[in-house]
């Protein structure tokens, strides 16, 4: 009688991604990426499965923060709200432009209310000690995923080979439960189809041995992607052999499977006469300890300390992993499905070769 | 039919005569073919059936504006039913006042339309207990027809159900349907036209149990977030009521419970877990809340559901467990050692929650 799936299936393996924060330039290359490959059509056309926020800044959707979500001390879901397409996602507008080509100031042709890229470079701080980050955002595809638990239809799954967590469109009644439980906004309703959507880890890329395009688009190569246990994947050193890559609001309960590595809070600060404050710094750990957790000390620390080693001349394998020098050696996701088809090149197929991972 | 019904009532026992007099719902024979449109031939004979709902509290649901929502719009809500049944079909006209008419949308995420929807359980009949009033239960399959605003129009929906979140799309007793507002009255017409007989149930009997839902949008009520009504009956014409049937159906009816001594019972025992009228000291969510179960469940129900709890537990929500041979086992322990009257005294007391005390009254003496 019901073909409602087992939900609580566990994930044998978690695939993950790191984004290293020093190196993001909010160039958005990501987010066209994405857009282009899954969201500029049939009513997802609103939709930023991959995003980049500034920071501080209003996010997106609007103060997502505070949209409640995710899972208490207790590991009971917390109530969420489901977001307005207008007034907290944002239409996209139009600039303009025939105008300013005639020398009329530059401006929003419509209305405008929100967007995803709101704050844009506004940042925070008074020059000259303004200071400002970006914070890239994918789904987090959680080893507890509250969409996955508020969904009364059962129809969202997290795959057992992967850890990818999807939507099941045959199930989905588009009741929205799942999105306004997310913590972290990253699930959206589709109008047109009246059904929940999501990203999906580029997961037709992933199983022909391909990361997701976000990640391979990157141009500032922030982005590492491979399973956690694979202990040769830069992922796994990163999180768990060097453990400079943390969840973002951890707080939420959810484990999130999305690390970050915190930005080296900035340069010294600026005294009122000009001068270089010694040992201070232009981002507030404040603002870091709130998304990151107290871990951020920490990993500042170790981050600060391979610096150091390094103009010293010493060695830093760290350094060299943040750096990437290698593109290819970012991605570890293993064999295609269909051999034959484009690899990782040198690693990843030696991976194929040996059955691994 | 207003033969049969006589005669039923003539021999019927003060249980049966109540039951009858509250819980049934008299359909009309026309010559047909019943078409889906909101004007039925022959509904101003139908008589209409006041049916009270309740908002649905048992399973909590997550969306902070429409649990918000829910406090202000929970009050008991009444749908006003009328049926009709030609050789085919079975017509059920809702309608419902609604402050606000609320469509879906196809371009923003943040809209729910009104919609209403009836229940009818896959098997009934003597020796057969009634699913669970909320989606059904696994020993017992429900069919729900649903019709929905949306932004041109209203959507059909038919799903079938064994409990809590088992609900899937079915295209069997495809409803077809219609809705409209009046907005000069701000009142809801909804029009489900369903098949008698189709390849899982069959609804030419006497007595066929069917239970409604209510959604308002404006509460952003979708899903779960709705309100019910507790199981009731439709008296088909032209066909023999069974005297079994009705007896079980019936039980509990006679108002023969000690309502006091319920509530004292209540208080002092299911209140360690169940929060219910005025004693709320239970942790939420503990145990399904008791405070409209006199609007969403039948006696019949709630004497199982203290007696033999495993019998009626409602899956997927932590309030059950599953044994190893399959068998689902409630967390509550069974109280098959109550005295009746103790049994009965709890029934009659929990009757009383969530029915307004102005409305009950009229609710119940009104045929």
């Amino acid at each position: 009688m019901s073909d409602a799936p087992a939900r609580a299936t566990p994930a044998t393996r978690q695939l993950a991604m790191v984004m290293d924060l020093n190196k993001c330039i909010g160039c958005q290359t990501c987010t066209v990426a994405c857009k282009t490959q899954w969201t500029n059509r049939n009513g997802r056309e609103y939709m930023y499965w991959n995003n980049v926020e500034s920071r501080p800044g209003t996010g997106y959707p609007r103060h997502w923060e505070e949209l409640g979500g995710g899972f208490d001390a207790q590991g009971k879901l917390r109530d969420g709200v489901v977001p307005g397409r207008g007034q907290d996602y944002g239409t996209p507008w139009d600039f303009n432009l025939d105008e300013a080509a005639l020398g009329k100031e530059i401006a929003a042709a419509q209305a405008t209310t929100h967007g995803p890229n709101w704050d844009e470079d506004a940042g925070g701080g008074e020059f000259p000690n303004s200071y400002g980050f970006y914070l890239p955002r994918i789904c987090n595809h959680c080893s507890n995923p509250a969409c996955l638990a508020a969904c009364p239809r059962g129809a969202i799954f997290k795959r057992a080979q992967d850890g990818v967590v999807l939507v099941d469109q045959q199930r989905c009644e588009g009741l929205r439960y799942c999105i306004a439980a997310c913590p972290y906004k990253k699930i959206y309703f589709n109008p047109k189809i009246a059904k929940s959507e999501k990203c999906i880890f580029c997961f037709p890329r992933v199983e022909q041995g391909l990361p997701p395009a976000c990640a391979h688009q990157c141009v500032g190569r922030i982005r590492f992607v491979g399973y956690l246990d694979d202990v040769d994947s830069q992922v796994h050193k990163l999180v768990h052999v060097w453990k400079v890559a943390l969840p973002l609001h951890a707080e939420y309960g959810t484990q999130p499977n999305v690390f970050y590595v915190p930005p080296l809070p900035g340069p010294p600060r600026f005294d009122k006469d000009g001068k270089p404050i010694e040992g201070s710094a232009r981002i507030p750990v404040e603002l870091l300890l709130r998304l990151f957790g107290p871990e951020v000390p920490r990993v500042l620390k170790t981050l600060e300390d391979e610096r150091a080693r390094r103009r010293r001349g010493q060695k830093s394998e760290l350094l060299d992993t943040l750096i990437a020098f290698s593109h290819q050696d970012m991605f570890r996701i293993g064999a295609p499905v269909s051999p034959g088809l484009v690899q990782l090149g040198r690693r990843g197929k030696k991976a194929v070769a040996e059955g691994a991972p | 039919m207003i033969t049969l019904l006589t005669l039923a009532v003539a021999l019927a026992s003060p249980a049966e005569e109540r039951f009858l007099a509250t819980e049934v719902i008299q359909v009309l024979r026309v010559p047909g073919p019943l078409a889906p449109a909101l004007d039925v031939v022959g509904l101003e004979r139908a008589p209409a059936t006041r049916v009270p709902l309740a908002p649905q509290r048992t399973v909590r649901l997550h969306d902070r504006d429409a649990n918000e929502a829910l406090d202000v719009l929970g009050t008991p809500r009444t749908l006003e039913v009328r049926a009709l049944v030609d050789d085919k079909d079975l017509a059920i006209v809702l309608e419902w006042r609604d402050e606000a008419e609320d469509r879906g949308s196809a371009t923003e995420t943040d809209r729910f339309g009104d919609a209403a929807a009836v229940q009818l359980p896959f098997a009934f009949g003597a020796g057969l207990r009634l699913p669970y009033v909320g989606m059904g239960d696994e020993g017992a399959p429900v069919a729900l027809h649903l019709q929905r605003a949306v932004e041109h129009g209203s959507m059909a929906r038919s799903l079938v159900a064994a409990g809590f979140g088992s609900s899937t799309r079915s295209v069997t007793g495809a409803v077809r349907g219609a809705m409209r507002y009046d907005a000069a009255t701000h009142r809801w017409r909804a029009l489900l036209v369903l098949p008698l007989v189709t390849a899982e149930r069959d609804l030419r009997a006497g007595l066929v149990p069917i239970a409604f839902a209510q959604w308002d949008g404006a509460g952003r009520e979708r899903g779960g977030n709705k309100a019910l009504s507790s199981w009731k009956v439709l008296r088909m014409p032209g066909a023999a009521v069974d005297a079994r049937y009705l007896a079980e159906l019936s039980w509990g009816y006679d108002g023969a419970g000690d309502v006091l001594r319920g509530k004292q019972l209540v208080d002092t025992v299911c209140a360690a877990c169940h929060r219910a009228g005025d004693k709320r000291n239970a942790p939420v969510g503990l145990a399904p809340p008791l405070d409209d179960m006199g609007l969403m469940a039948t006696p019949a129900y709630l004497r199982e559901s203290i007696v033999a709890p495993s019998a009626v537990a409602v899956p997927g929500k932590g309030w059950s467990m599953r044994a190893a041979d399959g068998a689902r086992s409630s967390v509550m322990p069974p109280f098959a050692a109550l005295p009746a009257a103790d049994v009965d005294a709890i029934v009659a007391y929990l009757r009383t929650l969530g029915v307004p005390a102005a409305t009950s009254k009229a609710e119940r003496s009104s045929p």
